[in-house]
């Protein structure tokens, strides 16, 4: 009701799954359980207050230089990059966070499992970055997960975190978190992800997902449920069919059975790594 | 006092490729106060989605699930007053095995005083009292586990969920946990689900087992009843270690034979069943379990048209028995037999398979035949 009143007030806005915090010409507010975008023009610095008001996740100017620099919105680096030859940039997004007193406490406990923090802070109520100097020896995902795991635990919060990779600090980072932020924002509820993880997906449904001939692939190879388990638990063991079988609690030979039979109604053979890879993208 | 009660309970993805493609399918389970619960199944049988969708971590597409009567569908995970104890067990590095007890009461308000007591009672439980003031870098794999069992303790949770806790502990400390956390569930009376893939720690912990499969329950039942009346021939297979031996057989009066030359006779009352169940001249599936085909001599001599001479293929002597894995030409099975009855490979050995205890499963539906 809300937003449809908004809509008809402002005929630029848009409602959109999650806001682009990276676009300089929308405000973004969150109301009645959506998110709306209404460009700057449109609204007065009044207009902005009152809408502010009926938002419950309103943008707060950032201005935290790490994230003018990572924004473009400044050219200079932080004063505190001059000792820095490359950093990781950590996203994470918390949702059900009771209040800023929380907020403080779950960003401490979550920075005393890195080390080499060199600053963290909240975007906005639910997205945060921490910045990281040249973290050589690192979490794995399997402790990354279980850390966020914990913190939910303790602060019924529901958490998801994007390791960035390492990179050189210097005028490219900004062009590479931006891609790092769109990555992390297609994430579709891991609670940890990273470039690994999730660019091949990325890549794919940038592309290709939408092209007829995938649709069409993808169907054919859905059209049986023994098929989805048995293309992931084979991607995820590298082809290995003793484990996969272990995996699915079949027998070596079932599982023969099944990848000749898949191949019998495909024309795709499993056993063939670029054939594996094709269908584990297809379920992507 | 806490009942749990999860009513034809359905979990979908968004991003499901099929319409009618659950990742947890109709379960259906009243749990009962203070019972131990474990949810079996390979991985991927949607034990842990189940897990989740009862701690509030993951949505319920369909159905309801409540905790004493009440709807908790739509409650969030802290207001459900549920503990987890999850497979990976993070510590905040930082803080001591004190204050990582007691940082989930603070955030939650509780007095000094209370947290104080909370924890000393759960450290003194676990055996954690002089590891208070550590760090969790100068514990071991199982004092970790131990504190993140002790986290969940302090919260003083009627209800505990544990995911898989023992997974990441070498074999030995497994066993140990696994009799401690047995303890700690008669002691604490809480009603405890606990998720796991394997099928020992299911048999030796639970009160009542949910063997699961593909997303869908495939039977529920004591460990006793799941072991010996196993619905069908996953539950079979998936409960016993090592895992029952299957051959397709077709039964004909009173005899039943397979394409390899194996020819067992069927006893009186067993082949009755079969028959009046509309088995005779059908093919059908025989379940036997290692432990049921015989070497000792007295066995064979009182069920002579139950022997067949095998061939030993492999052989490994486990101290008080050994297991022979033989073939009958082209059938292959293992027994277990007792140690004195070890034969080496390459040696024939007269083997009587028990049919009394054994099992038929139809061939198309899988399901027991009874």
């Amino acid at each position: 009701m809300v937003i449809d009143q908004l809509l008809k007030m402002y005929p630029s806005a848009k409602v959109v799954t999650s806001p682009n915090w990276n676009d300089q010409l929308v405000f973004n507010y969150h109301i009645a359980d959506k998110w709306i975008s209404i460009s700057k023009d449109d609204v007065d610095d009044k207009q902005n207050k009152l809408l502010n008001l009926i938002s419950d996740h309103a943008e707060t100017e950032i201005i935290n230089s790490w994230w003018q620099f990572l924004n473009h919105r400044s050219s200079e680096m932080p004063l505190a990059s001059k000792k820095i030859d490359k950093i990781k940039v950590v996203q994470f997004h918390v949702d059900d966070l009771e209040s800023s007193e929380y907020s403080n406490q779950w960003i401490r406990a979550f920075s005393s499992f890195f080390e080499r923090v060199v600053d963290s802070f909240w975007v906005n109520s639910e997205y945060g970055i921490l910045i990281l100097n040249n973290s050589e020896v690192f979490m794995e995902h399997s402790e990354l997960v279980s850390t966020v795991q914990l913190l939910d635990e303790d602060f019924g919060t529901k958490s998801q975190v994007y390791i960035g990779q390492t990179w050189p600090l210097d005028e490219n980072v900004p062009e590479i978190f931006k891609l790092e932020k769109r990555i992390f924002s297609q994430n579709d509820g891991d609670p940890v992800s990273n470039l690994s993880t999730d660019v091949i997906s990325f890549m794919f449904n940038q592309s290709l997902a939408n092209e007829k001939l995938f649709i069409t692939l993808k169907n054919i190879i859905t059209s049986n449920s023994e098929y989805i388990s048995m293309i992931r638990s084979l991607y995820i063991n590298q082809n290995n069919i003793a484990k996969t079988s272990k995996d699915l609690y079949v027998h070596r030979n079932t599982l023969l059975y099944r990848i000749d039979k898949f191949n019998r109604e495909t024309g795709l053979n499993l056993k063939s790594m670029d054939d594996l890879v094709l269908c584990h993208l297809l379920l992507c | 006092m806490v009942e749990i009660d999860l009513n034809h309970i359905y979990k979908k993805y968004a991003n499901a490729e099929e319409e009618n493609s659950y990742a947890v399918s109709d379960f259906d389970l009243h749990i009962k106060n203070e019972e131990f619960i474990v949810f079996v199944g390979p991985s991927g049988c949607g034990k842990s989605t189940t897990l989740r969708m009862i701690a509030g971590l993951e949505s319920i597409t369909e159905g309801e699930l409540k905790i004493d009567d009440e709807l908790m569908n739509d409650v969030v995970p802290k207001d459900r007053n549920i503990a987890m104890v999850f497979q990976n067990y993070a510590l905040y590095p930082h803080m001591s095995v004190f204050k990582n007890m007691a940082f989930g009461l603070k955030l939650r308000k509780y007095e000094k005083e209370d947290i104080e007591q909370r924890v000393k009672y759960a450290a003194d439980i676990l055996g954690l009292t002089e590891y208070l003031d550590r760090k969790p870098a100068a514990l071991s794999g199982g004092q970790r586990q131990r504190v993140a069992l002790g986290r969940a303790i302090v919260r003083d949770a009627p209800i505990f969920l544990m995911d898989e806790p023992l997974s990441n502990l070498d074999a030995k400390l497994r066993v140990s946990m696994r009799a401690e956390i047995a303890r700690l569930h008669q002691r604490l009376h809480t009603t405890t689900i606990y998720v796991t893939h394997d099928q020992t720690e299911a048999m030796t912990m639970a009160d009542r087992i949910v063997v699961m499969s593909m997303g869908e329950v495939q039977q529920i039942g004591t460990p006793q009843e799941v072991y010996v009346t196993p619905r069908n021939k996953f539950v079979a297979g998936f409960i016993g270690s090592p895992a029952m031996n299957f051959i397709d057989v077709t039964y004909k009066d009173g005899v039943i034979t397979d394409t390899e030359g194996l020819k067992i006779a069927v006893p009186e009352g067993r082949a009755k069943v079969l028959e009046k169940q509309g088995y005779n001249g059908k093919k059908m599936t025989l379940g036997i379990r290692p432990e049921d085909i015989h070497a000792e001599e007295a066995f064979n001599e009182t069920w002579p048209n139950s022997v067949v001479e095998a061939e030993v293929v492999v052989s490994e002597l486990l101290g008080a028995t050994s297991m022979l894995y033989s073939r009958v030409d082209g059938t292959e099975f293992v027994a277990i037999v007792d140690a004195r009855d070890y034969h080496k490979p390459g040696e024939k050995v007269k083997l009587s398979f028990d049919i009394n205890k054994a099992h038929f499963f139809d061939i198309e539906t899988t399901l027991a035949i009874r």
